[in-house]
């Protein structure tokens, strides 16, 4: 048995979102090296190959710093969805950002030792017990790798070979890449800093990140009662045309409950795509469309249309005096479940 | 997303949120004080 490696599903908006990603950070390191040399130290200035190293690395860091936003930012407020849709190939991108950057360190400062430059750059620094001039450049070199790792598997080849919750585990080490950036960007940049300007950036970039997830993890769903075993989704009529509402059960994952041409139907809220928030997409042409990446599931069974594959667990409903009841128990995916008609 | 997949997000979100900032603040604290001197050798670039 295999899987079959399928390329890029391009379509206009992966086309659009790409190129102005590629178009905002030529600008950014156009920019940083026409304005920077105005703003250095006149008795330290930098040549052009430490500005083109800082003008990748700065770019590098600032791309990771929103991409990290992304998740957290869509959670708060929905407008912010189409910069999720597309948000592996600005990983991507990232990488290559900070690969040049690395390139440039690399032919800059470990050129001229008495060994090969990737042999410098791991022994030529062993000052680990001081601060000042710390090799920072470990740092670095793990967040690279990380990123690196990351870029390799964010195709969705890897996603389905390595199943959705193992794929997002692996991808949670951008967390790791992110600290390990700022551990890089503090000992080493900010050391020899000739103005508060970066720390100032640094510091915005890592409180801001920080305060989106601790503020987007905050907003927990409640938990639905439960009656005779049935879940309590609240009235009918809230629920409006074409939209969900999400039903959370005691200990288990949550139910997404949609409204189409006057019925409602319950299936899982994890996409099989990339587990997203069913309940936050829309019915678009009888289907229920997730918000993350516009994968679609019929509404009575939760299949995708063909020739797509993924199924999704469907729910039992009831309305009694106005009010929706799920079964939490899931049916076998792909299960028809005939829609209850809102009275 | 799922429930534990969520609940581990949040545990390293509260935990970075003290982390990254703590980082900086301590680089910044742990910097030389003084003027720093200037480099005497400047190489030129590979050929």
């Amino acid at each position: 048995m295999s899987e079959r490696y399928a390329p890029v599903g391009w379509n206009v908006t992966k086309i659009v979102y790409d190129a102005v990603a590629l178009a905002v950070t030529g600008v950014y390191i156009s920019v940083f090296l026409w304005v920077a040399p105005s703003f250095q130290h006149v008795t330290l200035p930098l040549d052009e190959y430490t500005m083109r190293m800082n003008a990748f690395g700065t770019c590098a860091f600032l791309l990771l710093s929103v991409i990290l936003s992304i998740g957290p930012a869509t959670r708060l407020d929905p407008r912010f969805l189409p910069l999720l849709y597309n948000r592996r190939h600005f990983g991507v991108l990232t990488a290559a950002v900070a690969t040049t950057h690395a390139y440039a360190a690399l032919d800059w400062y470990f050129s001229y030792g008495p060994y090969d430059r990737f042999e410098m750059l791991l022994r030529g620094n062993t000052s680990f017990s001081q601060t000042q001039g710390f090799p920072f450049e470990i740092f670095g070199i793990f967040s690279l790798l990380v990123l690196f790792l990351l870029a390799a598997t964010s195709h969705d080849f890897w996603l389905r070979f390595l199943t959705p919750p193992l794929w997002k585990a692996l991808h949670m080490t951008l967390y790791a890449a992110y600290l390990s950036v700022v551990a890089h960007i503090s000992l080493g940049a900010l050391q020899a800093a000739q103005n508060p300007f970066l720390a100032v950036v640094v510091g915005f970039c890592v409180v801001g990140v920080a305060a989106l997830h601790v503020a987007a993890s905050r907003r927990r769903a409640t938990e639905a009662a439960l009656m005779d075993g049935w879940l309590d989704a609240g009235p009918a009529e809230a629920i409006g045309e074409d939209l969900g509402v999400v039903v959370t059960p005691p200990n288990a994952e949550s139910i997404a409950v949609f409204r189409h041409a006057g019925r409602l139907s319950a299936v899982t809220n994890l996409c099989a795509h990339q587990n997203g928030p069913l309940a936050e997409g829309r019915v678009i042409d009888g289907c229920i469309t997730c918000p993350w990446h516009g994968y679609q599931y019929r509404f009575e069974d939760g299949c995708a249309p063909p020739p797509f594959t993924e199924t999704l667990a469907t729910f039992q409903l009831r309305i009694v005096d106005g009010r929706v009841w799920v079964d939490p128990v899931p049916k076998p995916p792909s299960t028809v479940v005939t829609p209850v008609p809102v009275p | 997303m799922r429930r534990r997949h969520r609940d581990a997000h949040r545990v390293i979100w509260l935990v970075l949120a003290g982390l990254l900032p703590a980082v900086v603040l301590l680089s910044l604290a742990l910097r030389p004080i003084g003027p720093t001197e200037a480099p005497q050798i400047q190489l030129a670039p590979p050929k």
